[in-house]
């Protein structure tokens, strides 16, 4: 299930259903991020961005798994884009690999 | 306090393990993940991180120095060329429907080394640095040129100061003449063994008096050899597997108590024959009850049985530095520290690149024994060589315990730059690290029991499943 502070909204299955939910403040500037590799780890399913408001639609659309996943996208390139300075850092340290952070 | 980055994944328990890049890992829920994701850590999440070695006050202190260092012992680093794969031959006395090495009859001529050959891979050899060398000769069947073997092993002898041999043989047709070079103390057999009779003839032997032949022979080697001079190894229709039990008490009569399930191999003429490129999630149902199947019976059994790769990768899960099988390595640098010499004196990098050449789709050999090294090709490949910025491993909290098989993907896909989660590497390497991870955290005694034995400990210790709530 998704997290108890994830707002969505689900529709009746039918062939095409429909889910969505708002992304919280402080991960809206990893959406662009995270909807590219949400629909490249789900390209059956159609996405759409309005505001704070993401919305899920296709077939499967409304398995609650897809809003948790896209969440996790979002998780995801939130760390890794600020994590990545760490992540370089050591690899240079450990392969002398210099020009990864240049 | 600076936390080193975090990967999760979900997991069958409703929490989500969390990995760092060193390998150290946890359980937590999505409510820890929100907090470390949104930079909202608690002063008891701040107490676990550091206590556990995921977090530090600053560059080069104490805590990220030991990160640093236990992540530097999570990467390979080729050493010295001091295993090398002779392929003397290509002639095979069997003819095996998935044969995963593109074998030639045994009558057909000019698919051996010649004279001029044979000379020019002592050469090789003779300029190889190393004094220590491993040679496992490979075929077709090493044992129909008995003489070049013997040729190669007196002159590694005489070179090297340790020399060690391993002949990969279907023991089909042993001589008395091959018993004699097998018995010799720095000589190992590694033959196949495809789980039980039937099955052993159904995919290789095919009549009932080869089959006789080769199990007399099997027999022989365990008495002959000891159990510690022989593997063998089973080759598994994920179509249409023997049932766990049956493949047990097969290496159990031979006393064989390791035993390495190997999926057909979608490489060599294999391809031809079996619907081995998308196997994945069938072999990983029938893997993960063969384990299954091995804690039932270690837990009862006072002389335990494990699988191969299964207890490898539980290994580099549990500590750094397991680097010894060559198709799960990160960085898996291919064409330093082992190498393969074909038939006709080519070079390739592994045993994979040399089917992957031979069937025709990329030709990746890298020089012959008459000219010597030729390393471009395999340092192009070798450049993509490292998961460790994979836009797909770099989220994933297996990446530290996993690796990289570019040859795997060029041989099945053609390219290299497919999506990780659809490749054959990465599904079924998941679905190992799911289970090894399943394992840890279940508090069945008999699961217990099995890890402790496959890590190598008297107990299993809880320790190595935190979870932090």
């Amino acid at each position: 299930m998704p997290p108890s502070y994830l707002a969505h909204l689900m529709e009746p299955a039918s062939n095409t259903t429909r889910s969505q939910t708002i992304v919280p403040d402080a991960l809206m500037p990893w959406v662009a991020d995270a909807s590219a590799r949400f629909g490249y780890l789900h390209p059956g399913v159609g996405l759409n961005i309005e505001g704070t408001l993401v919305k899920l639609a296709g077939p499967g659309a409304d398995d609650p798994a897809l809003l948790q996943d896209f969440l996790f996208c979002l998780y995801r390139q939130k760390i890794y884009s600020e994590s990545l300075i760490h992540r370089r850092m050591l690899i240079e340290g450990v392969t002398g690999f210099a020009n990864r952070t240049t | 306090m600076p936390i080193v980055p975090l990967k999760f994944r979900e997991s069958d328990d409703d929490l989500l393990l969390f990995a760092d890049d060193a390998g150290g890992y946890f359980k937590s829920d999505d409510k820890f993940l929100h907090r470390y994701a949104l930079g909202q850590l608690e002063p008891s999440d701040v107490r676990f991180l550091h206590e556990n070695g995921h977090g530090f006050e600053e560059i080069g202190d104490l805590a990220y120095s030991g990160f640093e260092h236990r992540f530097a012992s999570r990467l390979y680093v080729p050493h010295e060329l001091d295993y090398v794969i002779l392929v003397p031959t290509l002639r095979c006395n069997l003819a095996c429907g998935y044969c995963q090495v593109s074998r030639v009859n045994e009558n057909t001529p000019g698919f051996d080394w010649d004279e001029e050959t044979i000379e020019a891979v002592l050469r090789f050899l003779g300029d190889l640095t190393t004094r220590k060398i491993k040679i496992e000769f490979q075929g077709g069947e090493p044992l129909l040129r008995l003489d070049i073997i013997k040729r190669v092993r007196d002159y590694c002898r005489e070179k090297f100061e340790e020399s060690e041999f391993v002949i990969c043989t279907n023991l089909q047709e042993v001589s008395f003449e091959a018993w004699e070079l097998l018995e010799q103390p720095d000589v190992f057999t590694s033959t196949s063994l495809d789980s039980n009779p039937l099955t052993h003839q159904s995919q290789r032997t095919i009549t009932a008096e080869r089959t006789n032949a080769f199990f007399r022979n099997l027999t022989a080697a365990v008495a002959r050899l000891g159990p510690g001079k022989v593997s063998a190894l089973p080759t598994i229709n994920p179509q249409n597997p023997p049932p766990p039990q049956s493949v047990i008490d097969t290496f159990l009569n031979f006393g064989i108590r390791s035993i390495y399930l190997r999926p057909v191999n979608y490489q060599g003429f294999a391809r031809k024959k079996f619907d081995a490129k998308a196997s994945a999630k069938i072999w990983n149902r029938y893997h993960s009850s063969f384990i299954d199947a091995l804690v039932e019976f270690n837990w009862v059994s006072d002389r335990p049985l494990e699988e191969y790769y299964f207890v490898h990768c539980l290994r580099r899960v549990l500590r750094a530095g397991h680097n010894g099988h060559v198709d799960l390595r990160n960085p898996n640098v291919v064409g330093y520290g082992y190498l393969v010499v074909d038939h006709d004196g080519k070079i390739y990098p592994t045993d994979e690149a040399r089917m992957v050449s031979r069937v025709g789709q990329f030709d990746l050999s890298m020089g012959d024994v008459h000219s010597g090294l030729a390393r471009d090709t395999v340092d192009a490949l070798n450049a993509e060589a490292l998961n460790n910025f994979h836009p797909d491993c770099v989220h994933c909290p297996y990446q530290a315990f996993c690796g990289v098989d570019l040859i795997d993907d060029l041989s099945r896909y053609g390219r290299i730059d497919l999506p990780k989660h659809l490749t054959d590497f990465c599904q079924r390497h998941t679905y190992i690290f799911d289970k090894i991870f399943s394992m840890i955290y279940s508090d069945s005694p008999k699961i217990q029991k099995s890890l402790a034995l496959w890590s190598g400990t008297p107990h299993f210790d809880v320790a190595l499943a935190k979870v932090h709530l």
